[in-house]
């Protein structure tokens, strides 16, 4: 499979985190995860970017995040996990609207429709 | 790990933003950074392989610093614009906790000294050769500010080895083997806790003290200053112990960032 690099990935990595958080809560390890085996591994981004997106989409109340409880006494690092919140759910619904449109319109200019 | 911590504080440490959503990019980055690289070792059995495939994966830190810095507010990027000195009030890699607070303390002392002298210069000029009898005399004016330098620069050196002193002890806390190293450990940090709040509550009836001689209207006698400092260790105590909980799990998991070295370091692969 053809690698979808970062450039192509720009302005829709956002949407495809709330896609993956809407099977359920996940860390950012787990969102990676499910992004990947979903993709076939043809997410061609480095890790360290998944953070920036989730940072953005908890500003805009799109998510919402609690740190894990801590499960040792050994100081690490804790993990967050995320959620989708309802704003996030609507945005979802309206980005998935978006993407039909646009992979119908440009599907019929370039003579390949959906 | 030392080479993904540095990773991670080359990643966050030019980002402007608070400290605190700061050390929880720290956290989640170096979560994430910990589990790719056991990953990568369980696969290449090799650690130094293993750090190396974890930071490709990973991503670079510079474009990853703009790409966070993007993901904080405009407000807080401008609140947190470095200004004149920025460099020299973060802890120095090797200092120790006792100089840092001296140094700290010597920056805050002349800074302060600065401010007022400025301001009894505004005062003094402003009054002019004329004093009226409800005005407080240039002697009155230079005790005021001396003394309020004064009880500044004790009450923040008292506080920063006091505060000291309460992170060494949750250390102690969480590293003693047994319930009687526990209570010593939370014992001392109560000590310090009233000793702080106590110096803190005196500090502050002691500025209102010096306020107070050099004005002509009276507003607090010697009574209420022992009252306000008593006042302060009934609550800090209390306060000190309720913090202390959330310092355990979040002082000492970032004590080491801000002086950790990111420079000094020979450069990682794939970094």
């Amino acid at each position: 499979m053809t690698a979808i690099s970062g450039d192509q990935l720009r302005g829709h990595l956002e949407g495809l985190i709330l896609a993956a958080l809407e099977r359920g809560t996940a860390h950012g390890w787990d969102i990676w995860r499910n992004l990947e085996a979903a993709s076939g591994g043809a997410l061609a981004l480095k890790e360290g970017s998944l953070y920036p997106a989730l940072y953005r989409l908890e500003s805009q109340g799109l998510i919402a995040a609690r740190w894990e409880a801590a499960t040792t006494a050994r100081p690490g690092p804790r993990r967050r996990v995320y959620r989708l919140t309802a704003k996030g759910r609507r945005r979802l619904e309206t980005a998935r609207g978006e993407w039909r449109q646009f992979v119908a319109v440009l599907g019929n200019l370039l003579g390949a429709p959906a | 790990m030392k080479a993904l911590r540095v990773q991670v504080e080359r990643v966050v440490r030019p980002i402007r933003a608070n400290s605190g959503r700061k050390n929880r990019m720290r956290e989640e980055l170096l979560a994430h950074l910990t589990r790719l690289h056991e990953e990568e070792l369980a696969r290449t059995g090799d650690d130094a392989q293993a750090t190396a495939a974890a930071l490709d994966r990973f991503g670079d830190a510079a474009s990853l610093s703009r790409e966070l810095q993007g993901s904080v507010s405009w407000i807080e990027r401008w609140a947190c614009v470095p200004v004149l000195g920025w460099m020299q009030i973060r802890r120095r890699v090797g200092e120790s906790a006792v100089g840092y607070i001296l140094r700290m303390n010597a920056w805050v002392f002349a800074i302060s000294a600065g401010y007022y002298s400025l301001m009894m210069l505004v005062v003094l000029i402003a009054r002019g050769g004329r004093q009226r009898v409800d005005q407080p005399t240039t002697s009155q004016i230079l005790i005021l500010f001396a003394g309020l330098i004064f009880i500044q620069g004790v009450g923040l050196l008292g506080q920063g080895l006091f505060c000291e002193g309460i992170r060494q002890e949750i250390g102690r806390r969480v590293a003693a083997g047994d319930a009687r190293g526990r209570r010593k450990a939370t014992w001392r940090i109560v000590g310090y806790g009233a000793a702080n709040s106590a110096l803190l509550g005196a500090a502050f009836a002691a500025g209102m003290l010096v306020i107070d001689a050099s004005s002509p209207i009276s507003f607090i006698t010697r009574a209420q200053f022992w009252w306000i400092t008593l006042g302060a260790v009934v609550l800090g105590v209390p306060y000190t112990l309720f913090q202390s909980r959330n310092w355990n799990t979040s002082m000492r998991r970032f004590e080491n960032w801000e002086s950790l070295d990111i420079e000094d370091l020979t450069p990682i692969a794939g970094a």
